[in-house]
């Protein structure tokens, strides 16, 4: 009877620390999801696909982009630049970024400093161009997703 | 006695609109608490006042910033962010005139907002006294920690030219 005991107090031991165990390994963390998020910001670039760009963004976001035609700030998320962008095959423009560290600022938001290498490769011209970026992005996890709020991503300065 | 009765339901009414309005009067909102921040930064700024400058800063090694020149190319964090004003009492009021643009505050939650802003510097050049003019602009991240709001990340680039 004494054994019986044992064995069915070690049985609910091992269940209660198979619970605790079991969704921490499965389950993301925050950061990792928005460090999910800015891959799938790079794997749409690489792979020219819209939808997936499209699928990063609150229909709230602002930006501040590289280009003199991005220079004031832009309301809503500009699908026209990357339709235009996308209509080079896949592997046109290479993003890569890195450095890139989270920082949490309340439950369901957070903020993400990094860098990005942008490399074009004209499909008529040899001759590849990169440039690189340092970026600031705000995230906000909507409807149990992290997205895109606010971003701002410059040149390296030279002066 | 109806009289009284009707004195006293009229006190009651009028203790009752202020104390429903006196707190509103008084309390500034979010976004304007936010952007006093951000007319301090550009009143340090101008007038050179480098306490000022650094109380509205988070000093936290989580602290960040993305200058708009070569010296602030990559990620400064911490302490520096703050100190790097310090160069600020060394130079004449006049020295930096900033003039704050079309800033744009978004509050995100109840203890975080961004502002967007530009900002159009003339530099004067203490000794030569000749002027250069630049246009730059800028996302702030405010917190709000212990009841005050603090900048907890600057990101500033120049506007693009090409």
């Amino acid at each position: 009877m004494r054994t019986k005991n044992i064995l069915g107090l070690l049985v609910c031991i091992a269940l209660v620390f198979c619970f605790y165990v079991t969704p921490s390994a499965n389950a993301a963390s925050a950061e990792d999801e928005i460090l999910q998020l800015v891959d799938n910001f790079d794997k749409a670039i690489n792979t020219a696909n819209y939808e997936l760009m499209a699928s990063l963004y609150s229909p709230k976001y602002s930006s501040f982009g590289p280009p003199k035609s991005l220079a004031y700030l832009i309301k809503g998320w500009d699908g026209e630049m990357w339709k235009k962008m996308f209509k080079h095959p896949a592997g046109t423009y290479n993003s890569s970024s890195h450095n890139n560290e989270v920082t949490i600022l309340a439950e369901n938001l957070a903020m993400v400093t990094g860098y990005s290498t942008i490399t074009f490769y004209p499909p008529a011209v040899k001759e590849e161009s990169s440039e690189l970026l340092r970026s600031t992005s705000i995230v906000q996890k909507i409807g149990g997703k992290w997205l895109f709020i606010h971003g701002h991503t410059s040149i390296l300065p030279t002066e | 006695m109806r009289t009284r009765t009707f004195v006293g339901l009229l006190s009651c009414m009028c203790l009752v609109l202020c104390i429903y309005v006196a707190p509103a009067a008084n309390a500034a909102s979010a976004e304007e608490e936010v952007m006093q921040v951000m007319n301090n930064w550009f009143k340090a700024f101008n007038t050179n006042d480098y306490q000022l400058m650094a109380s509205l800063w988070w000093n936290s090694p989580k602290l960040t910033k993305f200058g708009p020149d070569k010296a602030g190319t990559f990620l400064l964090q911490g302490e520096p962010v703050i100190t790097d004003w310090k160069f600020l009492p060394a130079d004449p009021v006049g020295t930096y005139a900033n003039s704050l643009r079309h800033p744009l505050v978004t509050i995100l939650d109840d203890n975080v907002a961004i502002i967007t802003l530009y900002n159009s510097q003339t530099y004067t050049d203490p000794k030569t006294k000749a002027q250069t003019v630049a246009l730059a602009r800028g996302t702030f991240v405010v917190q709000k920690i212990n009841g005050k709001w603090l900048i907890v990340h600057e990101h500033a680039s120049k506007l693009p030219t090409e």
